[in-house]
């Protein structure tokens, strides 16, 4: 089984499909320029729970446009920082602000649909918000997601790969600001990876976004971000890739070469509830 | 027959409008997991039925009494350790146990406790549609204004509350929509198969039905065929027309059951030899 898709960029299909883009399209190197617009910032966010923290005083921005990655060790909090940023779960202290009104997209790490709920992937997709989109610009992510002959199948019949598809052109269809990514290449297998990182790589100006991708992929975040965030329940470093690898905390975490396989090293750090540190 | 006819119509028209409210209803049940909290607040009817009588209040503010006093209870006992199926059944059997006291030792309600176990809808009459008819239409109104949402919920909670869709306020919403339903068809089918009527359909739908539209269609066709059959053979056999309407409505489950079961496998051998 291989679905292999490379997402086009044939300027003709696009300026076909999406004549007002047409003037602004670029072949896409645009997920790394970001505009300077702070879209979301998070200011000394703690989360706790039953005297456990899971996430403390972390603070950073996006910016329009921005990809960040956000790495980190199993129960280093990443899941729990989404949660927080998608508002899911209630910061314990600290303030999360929409600097600019926010569009929220979100890929979850795992999805799974009762098997009670014979649910087709055109009725998930009919429940999103398409109304920023054209026909033809929806029409175009169709297209680019290669889901016309999946859009009959029930959702618990489709692959890992399949599904990750139809989750993407869902958050998509509702022209997020903000794309969040959770592990999205979590059970893919190789094809499907490479498919998807060239697809977050080339996404076409009009789906242009702010994405924070949650990866384990050390490879593809070095590679693909303009900025990375280090995780251990607090901002262990941050910056671009090539300041990242030089970072003392970074080579505790991941050792000095970052490209050998994915390794976790135990980090011991004191962590404190909000109100001790209060 | 047309003597027949008469006597039944009413009952028959007010079952069809039940089976109106509780296909869609049904479905909503089986996709957000509440069968178990609707068949405590099934049971819990009867409770509702016993302290209205006593307290001298209208059946459906005691009815809504006891579905405060359900959900009150659910967040009084909600602990990680206890499995809230086996809370709801607990919740279903102490309201049961209560109701029947309450109707056989306050109230002089003896003579009519197997009506309200089991319901008997050959007693509503003409006078008694019109009520019947508002409350499903109400029903169904707040079944359309919660649907997308309630659909979205059942899909993943986490994308419908980036939508903006707040879970709580849905729920308790949802609660009151089957609150009333309880309540309308306490004395359709009794507060013992309540659930049955709202469930079977919609389980039965979902063996044929490859879309959520296309299970609440089959839902509403089958609670209609329960009712008609059932409230037909009530009278020919002379049982109980909630006893009748169920087991239609459990017969037609299991058929349907055995009929997918057979046909995937003809068609998984008939595969097999083309290959």
């Amino acid at each position: 089984m291989t679905y292999l898709v490379s997402p086009s960029t044939d300027p003709t299909l696009t300026k076909a499909l999406l004549p007002e883009q047409a003037s602004t399209q670029v072949s896409n190197q645009a997920n790394n320029i970001a505009s300077t617009d702070p879209l979301l910032s998070l200011d000394k966010v703690s989360y706790s729970i039953e005297q456990q923290t899971l996430v403390s005083q972390v603070s950073f921005a996006i910016a329009a446009g921005e990809t960040v990655s956000l790495i980190g060790p199993n129960g280093a909090g990443k899941s729990t920082l989404v949660k927080l940023i998608l508002g899911l779960l209630t910061p314990s202290s600290g303030q999360i602000i929409a600097e600019q009104p926010l569009r929220l997209g979100y890929v979850p790490q795992r999805f799974s649909v009762s098997p009670i709920l014979p649910l087709r992937v055109q009725d998930l997709l009919a429940q999103a918000d398409t109304r920023l989109l054209s026909q033809e610009q929806q029409q175009f992510i169709y297209d680019q997601l290669q889901l016309a002959h999946l859009l009959s199948r029930q959702l618990r019949h489709l692959s890992g790969g399949e599904t990750q598809r139809v989750l993407l052109a869902r958050a998509l269809l509702e022209r997020p600001n903000l794309l969040i990514l959770d592990e999205p290449m979590q059970g893919l297998d190789p094809d499907s990876e490479a498919w998807l990182y060239q697809f977050i790589d080339e996404l076409p100006e009009f789906l242009h976004c702010a994405m924070l991708v949650v990866s384990h992929d050390l490879h593809w975040v070095m590679k693909g971000s303009r900025r990375v965030i280090c995780l251990n329940k607090h901002i262990c470093c941050v910056g671009q890739p090539s300041e990242l690898v030089v970072s003392t905390e970074f080579q505790k975490l991941y050792g000095h070469h970052y490209e050998q396989p994915y390794v976790h090293k135990p980090h011991h750090c004191e962590h404190h509830a909000p109100s001790e540190l209060l | 027959m047309l003597s027949w006819l008469a006597i039944i119509a009413p009952a028959w028209i007010a079952g069809s409008l039940l089976g109106l409210l509780s296909a869609p209803l049904g479905c909503l049940v089986l996709w957000r997991r509440m069968a178990f909290f609707a068949d405590a607040l099934a049971h819990g009817t009867l409770l509702g039925v016993g302290l209205a009588i006593w307290w001298q209040l209208p059946t459906g503010l005691g009815i809504a009494l006891v579905s405060v006093l359900v959900v009150i209870s659910l967040l009084i006992i909600e602990d990680e350790r206890l499995p809230m199926d086996a809370v709801l059944a607990v919740i279903a059997v102490t309201l049961l146990c209560f109701g029947l006291l309450t109707l056989t030792q306050l109230t002089d309600q003896q003579a009519n406790v197997l009506g309200f176990l089991f319901g008997n809808l050959l007693e509503r009459d003409w006078a008694d549609l019109p009520m019947i008819a508002i409350a499903v239409t109400v029903g169904l109104v707040a079944l359309r204004y919660i649907w997308s949402a309630q659909v979205k919920l059942a899909t993943h909670e986490a994308l419908a509350r980036i939508q903006g869709i707040n879970p709580a306020a849905q729920k308790l919403f949802f609660m009151g929509v089957l609150a009333g339903f309880c309540a309308i068809a306490l004395q359709a089918v009794g507060s013992l198969l309540i659930s049955g009527m709202l469930i079977l359909p919609a389980l039965t739908a979902r063996l044929l039905a490859n879309s959520p539209k296309k299970m609440v269609i089959i839902a509403l066709i089958l609670a209609q065929v329960g009712v008609t059959v059932g409230v037909w053979s009530s009278v020919w056999l002379d049982i109980q027309t909630g006893l009748s309407i169920v087991l239609i409505l459990a017969i037609l489950f299991l058929l349907t059951l055995i009929m997918t079961k057979l046909t995937t496998k003809v068609s998984a051998k008939l595969s097999h030899k083309t290959q």
